[in-house]
């Protein structure tokens, strides 16, 4: 199995080829888990459960990665990114009909510049990501990491949708200017 | 920017309905304006996957991953039946036209009332079903036969509503051959009544119930082995009793 390309891996994953999904675990989990556990927030449990059901996504998918469309880590991180979402998205609504909503919506507006300034080891991303203003990023954050839809965020904001919209699409248009100066666009090397 | 252009960030965040991803990824064919736009926000869409901090995976985590798919396919397969009968269901409901829905209804319905009519004059007894049962008498049967010593078992008056039942339960007793059957017997005042023929299984055991009418009492309760079906006095030996 060591020897398989990613793309001979996930072909036999469709064939319900056991072993391939679990070198697919070997190459991928720390990367899988760790963009789970941002989702989470930092709660383990969460960040497990979300590894298991994007595992089990691969395991099902009707889907098939299609090399001309991008690299296999992009499609594998954009599987488990829509898991992700799924997952919190459940998850808050289960806390609101359970009434454990926090009603108190400033908590999803945390500044995010902390969170970079804590790491020691800066990722390019998180690079090009800190040189746009703290209101792109958490324009950025809210959309990307924390799921929230246009119209949910518009509301948070007190804006029109469509400012938020434009906003978005200029932080993202920046983010990639400062990607492309910083050398870096295709994604980290693993 | 056409209208449809708008939802190009929502279809990159995947926060359409699936319906509207479809509509969207249609029009995007056919729209050089998104395409191009697309293309120029997916690279640093794609690098925000990257936005997050090494973690240390726990090592139990791969074999919680592995026993949640595997175990999952099992419910997964259960689903699978569930939604191909709710498909059944919904194909069921495309051969009605309103019209012939609301008529079959309505048949329902009076069918249902009539039969609710039915029970509720039918018997009275059925209404006041959910009493439960009470425990008149309980027996021990004991071996009447030295040479099965091991054989016993208990004997049950049950009431319920207007029924009266005598429920026999026996372990230990010998297997039977050809014609034999075990034939419980009901004592009062010298006279023996047949209560039923049981059959044991493989360990020995077996059970009756017979319903008794209200009056109906009796001294003493023993069970023969018969040579042959249907007797209406013992022939064979007594093997338990109380």
């Amino acid at each position: 199995m060591e020897d398989r390309t990613d793309l001979e891996l996930i072909n036999l994953v469709k064939q319900k080829h056991r072993p391939a999904l679990e070198e697919i675990y070997t190459r991928y989990i720390k990367l899988i888990y760790s963009f789970a556990y941002k989702f989470s927030h930092g709660n383990e449990e969460d960040a497990k459960e979300m590894v298991q059901l994007t595992f089990l996504k691969l395991w099902t998918t009707k889907s098939s990665y299609d090399p001309s469309q991008g690299k296999f880590v992009n499609w594998l991180l954009t599987i488990a990114r829509n898991v992700c979402i799924d997952y919190i998205r459940r998850k808050k609504k289960d806390e609101h009909t359970s009434h454990h909503y926090d009603t108190d919506r400033t908590l999803y507006l945390a500044d995010p510049k902390d969170h970079i300034e804590e790491s020691f080891q800066q990722t390019e991303i998180a690079k090009a990501k800190s040189r746009l203003s703290t209101e792109q990023r958490k324009l950025i954050d809210l959309l990307y990491w924390r799921g929230f839809t246009l119209m949910e965020i518009a509301e948070m904001e007190n804006t029109p949708v469509g400012t938020i919209k434009s906003r978005l699409h200029q932080s993202l248009k920046q983010l990639k200017r400062h990607l492309e100066n910083g050398g870096f666009i295709d994604g980290k090397e693993m | 920017m056409e209208r449809k252009c708008e939802h190009l960030l929502s279809y990159m965040a995947n926060t359409l309905s699936e319906a509207d991803k479809n509509k969207f990824e249609a029009h995007m064919k056919n729209c050089d304006a998104c395409r191009k736009e697309y293309e120029e926000l997916s690279k640093p869409w794609e690098a925000l996957q990257f936005d997050f901090k090494d973690q240390h995976v726990p090592e139990s985590l791969k074999e919680d991953v592995f026993n949640f798919i595997f175990e999952d396919q099992e419910k997964e397969q259960k689903h699978t039946i569930k939604d191909r009968l709710k498909a059944r269901g919904i194909q069921l409901k495309k051969q009605f036209t309103p019209l012939t829905s609301g008529l079959v209804i309505l048949l329902f319905a009076v069918a249902a009332i009539l039969t609710y009519v039915n029970i509720q004059s039918g018997s009275q007894q059925q209404i006041a079903s959910s009493q439960p049962a009470k425990i008149m008498t309980s027996l021990h049967l004991t071996s009447a036969n030295s040479q099965m010593h091991d054989a016993d078992g208990y004997a049950y008056v049950v009431q319920q509503n207007n029924t009266k039942k005598l429920i026999v339960q026996v372990n230990g007793l010998p297997k039977l051959e050809g014609t034999e059957t075990y034939q419980v017997w009901l004592l009062k005042d010298g006279k023996r009544l047949n209560a039923g023929i049981f059959n044991t299984n493989e360990s020995g055991s077996g059970v009756l119930t017979h319903t008794l009418s209200q009056e109906e009492d009796f001294d003493k309760i023993g069970i023969t082995k018969e040579p042959k079906l249907d007797n209406t006095q013992p022939e064979g030996k007594k093997v338990v009793g109380s």
